[in-house]
């Protein structure tokens, strides 16, 4: 999981040109909208495309997803539990 | 009553001008938006995620509008004409490439030409009248006449090209407005005609 969580750290950074933010800088458990890292929606469809392009996953349940993009963390877990 | 030119910035051969003064000079470099970024000290994270017209237009526009006499101007007063040769081309095509595999929504966002317009004006809180012209060459005539309409009813006009592409980078704004007790010990006045809007693009 702390593998997971790194990688998606680097990850999130790259898909969403956060050029001034470096790993160490990102609370896995901090939210990654509204404060934390103050993403925006169309950082949330980046995050839709990364998670497909990476992982394969596609979000079934649109209510989901706000729990899923919760943090770096709830992210890790929806791949880890889900990654085929 | 005559309108001034009151300001204008121009970057061009790696060099960011205000008011004839060189701001920022950059070498040779991949990156030199980012770079003239980086010197200007902006601290505005959202920069990175624009794409480069947006980039060259927030940073020909903010020596313009941080300056005190134009900050403090009404910003639903404020009106922004912009052109340039090549709408979003360079954006349009990075995302047709994405959409052989995954359709990028942040490069999508960027496939007009007026976006730029939006990133300028929310960082300056403007909320005045716009409009971007697609023109074959900078055309102070329409630029100088658009403005001078606005002006019947705004109380400053952020005009100028913004033109960008993978070999050049070409921006040139300038800021029309009205000679005021706040700013007339503090600017050189020029008049707001097409010569002089011309003179000040090529020179």
């Amino acid at each position: 999981m702390e593998n997971l969580i790194e990688n998606l750290k680097k990850q999130i950074i790259e898909q969403l040109n956060l050029a001034e933010v470096k790993p160490d800088d990102i609370d896995a458990s901090a939210p990654l909208f509204g404060e934390g890292l103050g993403l925006d929606s169309i950082d949330a469809l980046e995050l839709i495309v990364l998670l497909e392009k990476n992982y394969g996953l596609k979000i079934q349940e649109p209510k989901d997803a706000k729990n899923i993009f919760q943090s770096v963390k709830t992210l890790a877990e929806y791949i880890s539990s889900h990654k085929k | 009553m005559s309108n001034y030119i009151l300001s204008y910035t121009k970057i061009k051969n790696n060099c960011l001008w205000h008011n004839d003064k060189l701001v920022s000079k950059i070498g040779e470099t991949d990156n030199f938006l980012e770079e003239t970024y980086k010197s200007l000290d902006l601290a505005y994270p959202k920069f990175f995620k624009m794409d480069a017209l947006s980039k060259l237009g927030v940073l020909c526009a903010e020596q313009i509008l941080t300056d005190e006499s134009i900050r403090l101007l009404p910003k639903e007063k404020i009106a922004v004409v912009l052109s340039n040769k090549n709408s979003s081309l360079q954006t349009d095509v990075a995302y047709a490439k994405t959409m052989r595999d995954f359709p990028s929504p942040s490069l999508f966002v960027y496939t007009l030409p007026n976006i730029v317009t939006g990133e300028i004006a929310i960082k300056h809180k403007i909320t005045g009248e716009n409009a971007f012209f697609i023109e074959p060459t900078f055309n102070a005539d329409l630029l100088h006449n658009y403005t001078e309409l606005l002006l019947q009813e705004s109380e400053a006009v952020l005009c100028g090209w913004l033109s960008i592409d993978e070999k050049t980078c070409d921006g040139f704004l300038y800021f029309v407005g009205k000679q005021t007790e706040s700013n007339q010990k503090k600017i050189n006045f020029i008049k707001h005609n097409p010569t002089n809007i011309t003179q000040l693009y090529t020179n």
